[in-house]
Formats: structure tokens, sequence, C-alpha cells
């Protein structure tokens, strides 16, 4: 059975979902990078025993990564010094630095303070 | 909008994040290294329910268990282009150097010595010429060993080119689990070991004591994870040295590389800074997790001997900070470490007299220090 663009496209868009859910910022940000770059290396392999071949690698990595997301995650440090320092001004303000753009935002509506919101 | 007051109040409330809950960034990949969770997973089952002693030989458990460890072996065989018969599990590269050096006392003879050296040296990221050093051993009836824990699985190892008799291996040092290291010894020409730990007769007698399945197949996979991803890895830690090195070196003056700018393994940065205090630079860089040198010698205030062998000036020694960057290094980490430490030293800087004295163009050398 041949793979099809959309298949590959379906591992892809899993692999991506499941590797934004490690809590550690180090894996997290490895795997998406990781994932990406292996798909943009493989993007012009045509043979299709290879490319089933990747997809079952693929596959296997995706297990790999749910298992590891889905441990307890107890002593997982989430919060790194790099990704944000939330700062509250009063209430209806919050300071938010991202060291990516060193811009300063003031929010004054909810938002979902998860760290991957920022990666 | 108004409506979400109330929930910011609340939120802010419950997730004011204290100092203490921010952990610094980690950059010091030469003292130990995450383990990969590609390890983890491989190591996971041997802890939990695939329990059995590997040398086991009456059921399951143990046919299970040595399978694993046997598998494992011929992962970090074939890293360094090895056969597993030639593989000894051990407890880490410590016991593998101590192992190394007892054979020169089981196998003594008039001509006969030892050469060991570092491949990749763990504070300023040298790489010894190992091809040449290994020639030339061979030539003389001498034998190698090598210290690889900083070079296994970073660069291409293969111990029948470079003519290596023995090598040390970590785990902990390639995103393995910490606890243990292989000794690989040459079988062809044979070398003879006396063993270092007796017991019960395993790893053929030469390191007696139940080997650790868990901690066995956790090397063997992150030496297999290694060997996929070496070019991959060698080419994004090489950028992200060299965006940490362009960026500290072009923004402030007087900062030296330590180490061969050429033979070096790019992870590994050893910078002084001039005029400025190692200590207190690392103490001001608190939210970056660095040090000065190696781990292992980290609690004594001596500068590192590995300076002061190259020739550096006692007081560069004691203004050198080593940044170490691995595969799970970032390029937001890197940036943030370099702004940081080129903001310390600046600061630093400020206050330091001889940097005063440096800037109204007094040669530090030509002055005469007198007592009080």
């Amino acid at each position: 059975m041949a793979a099809s663009t959309a298949q590959v496209l379906s591992l892809y868009r899993k692999l991506m979902k499941e590797s934004s859910k490690f809590p550690s910022y180090n894996y997290r940000t490895y795997a998406l990078r990781r994932v990406q770059d292996a798909f943009r290396a493989n993007r012009s392999v045509e043979d299709p025993k290879m490319v089933e071949q990747l997809l079952n690698q693929g596959r296997d990595n995706l297990d790999m990564i749910r298992r590891q997301v889905g441990l307890p995650q107890t002593h997982a440090h989430t919060h790194t010094v790099c990704v944000c320092v939330l700062e509250a001004r009063d209430a209806s303000h919050v300071l938010v630095y991202t060291y990516k753009t060193k811009d300063v935002f003031y929010f004054n509506f909810t938002f979902s303070i998860h760290e991957s919101t920022f990666v | 909008m108004t409506q979400y007051y109330g929930v910011v109040t609340e939120l802010i409330k419950s997730r004011e994040l204290e100092n203490d809950e921010l952990r610094p960034l980690y950059m010091d990949f030469q003292a130990t290294t995450p383990m990969d969770p590609r390890v983890l997973d491989a190591m996971l089952p041997y802890q939990v329910n695939y329990y059995g002693n590997p040398h086991s030989r009456t059921h399951a458990y143990g046919w299970e268990s040595e399978s694993a460890m046997e598998k494992a072996r011929k992962q970090v065989a074939d890293l360094i282009a090895a056969d597993p018969r030639e593989i000894v599990f051990t407890s880490g590269a410590t016991e593998s150097n101590n192992m190394s050096i007892k054979l020169l006392e089981g196998t003594i003879r008039q001509d006969t010595s030892l050469v060991s050296v570092m491949t990749v040296n763990n504070e300023i990221g040298v790489r010894q010429p190992v091809e040449d050093i290994g020639r030339i051993c061979r030539s003389r009836n001498v034998f190698f060993h090598t210290d690889a824990a900083q070079a296994v699985g970073k660069i291409p190892i293969n111990v029948s080119d470079w003519k290596v008799d023995l090598m040390s291996i970590s785990g902990h040092k390639i995103y393995g689990p910490k606890g243990v290291g292989a000794l690989y010894v040459r079988r062809r020409p044979r070398v003879r070991m006396e063993p270092l730990q007796n017991g019960g007769g395993q790893e053929r007698g030469l390191r007696s004591g139940t080997v650790p399945t868990p901690l066995a197949v956790g090397l063997g996979a992150a030496c297999d994870i290694a060997q996929q991803e070496l070019e991959y890895d060698h080419s994004r830690v090489s950028m992200l040295a060299n965006r940490l090195v362009r960026k500290i070196m072009s923004e402030i003056p007087d900062v030296v590389m330590n180490g061969d700018p050429e033979q070096r393994y790019p992870g590994c940065i050893n910078l002084s800074f001039a005029y400025v205090e190692g200590e207190s630079l690392l103490m001001a860089l608190k939210d970056v997790a660095l040090s000065s040198g190696s781990a292992c010698t980290s609690a004594s205030l001596e500068p590192s001997y590995v300076l002061r062998a190259i020739g550096t000036d006692e007081d560069l020694a004691h203004s050198s900070i080593r940044f170490g960057i691995g595969r799970f290094s970032t390029e937001a980490e890197v940036d943030y470490t370099a702004d940081k430490c080129i903001q310390q030293v600046k600061r630093l800087r400020e206050m330091s007299p001889l940097w005063e004295m440096v800037q109204e163009g007094i040669d530090l050398k030509s002055i005469k220090w007198t007592q009080h």
C-alpha cells in the first residue's frame, strides 16, 4: 500500500500535537524541532519502501512520545527562566516578558498561563 | 472586557510564580546530561516488569533480561566500531579508567607501559590527536587507553582506525542514565586484564557483579540514539556555539577562548573574561547553570589544572567560565545566556579598579605592587 501525502501529514500533525505536551521546556522544544527537521529532511524521498520504513519509525516515535508525556510528571519542572516572567501590576494588568522578542505586553483579558503558549 | 477582571485577579493570585519556582537554564552539559526521553522509554520495562537477573540461566526472566543486555552491548559496540565481545559493562568511566590502569600491574614487562589520554577534554573541549598517538603506541608495542567519556556519540569513533586498546565510556555524558558505563577491551591483539572487582565471574571474569539490566539497556539506547543523531547534533551544537561566542565577543573586549580553536568539540566552550573574577561572574549569572572548570574539581578553589597546563596566565585562569551546549539546548537559551553574560561582565568591570587602570592605558604587567 503506497503511502499517501495525507498519511504523512496526519502522522506529522499527530507527532507535533503529542510533542507539545511535554511539560519540560527542553524536551518539548527538542521534540517539536526534531520532528519538523526530520520531516523536512525526508521531504523528497520517493522510494515507497523507504517512505514506509520512515513512516513506521515515525509511528514508533509517536508511541514513545505518547508514553513519555503520559508519565506522571510530579517532579517535572515547567518554568525555566527563559520562557517568561510574570508580574502582576494590579488586578487588570499583567506584565509579560518574552525573552525571544523582549516585548512587553499589557493584557487585561484572561489567558491560559501554560508554558506552551509562549514557546 | 471588564467581566474578566475577576478571573484575571484569581489567575494572578494562584499562579504568581515565586522566584524559586523558576529553575535556571541548563548550560553545563559536560558535568552531566539529562536523559533522552527515548532512553527512559527503553529502560522503563526493565525497571518495572522485566526485572530478571540477566545471569539467571533457568527461566524466562533471566533469558529476556540477558537478551536485552546483549542487545545493549551490541549498541555500544556499534557506536565505536568494536565487537560486542570487547565491551565490559562497568559502573562508569571512572571504574573503567581504574580497570585500565590495573592492567599495568597485571602484565608488566620491562618494556611495557600504558599511555592514557582523554579523547576530548571536559574543561576546554580540546580534541587530542588520538589517531597519531595510537599509531605511535602500536609501533612501540605500548598499550593505549583513552577516556572517551566526552567524545562518545559526539564525534565519530573507530577503535580499529585509532588503534586504541582500551576505551572508557560514560553513560551520563551521552544522555543516558547515571551509574553505568563501559570499558572497551581489544581482543586482537589481546589485552590481558586483571579484574578490579572479583566475585561471581560475570563479564568474562573481568568485572564481577550483576549487570544492572535497566542501566545497561539505557546505555545501549543512548549509544544507538547517539549514532543516529550524531551529524544532526554536531551541526546544531556547532551553530549554537558559534552564535554564543560571536555574540559575546562582538559586544565585550578582552575575552579569550581557551583551547585550540580547530581541534575541539564545539559544545564545550571555555572563555576567560579579563579583569573579572570567574566565581563572581558565575554567581552573577545565577539563572544559568554554568561552571568554571570541571565538576569533579569544583569543590576546590584552585584554578583549573587544565588551564594551567596550557599556559594560561594565572589571572585569566581565575576568570574562566565553561559553557556547555548539548542536544536539548535552544537558541533562546543561548541568546539569554549571552545577553546576561555581557551585561554582568560589563557591570563587574565597571566595579573593577584594574579595568579602570586598563582604560587609562596603564600596562598592568608594569605595576610594582607594594605590600601594606
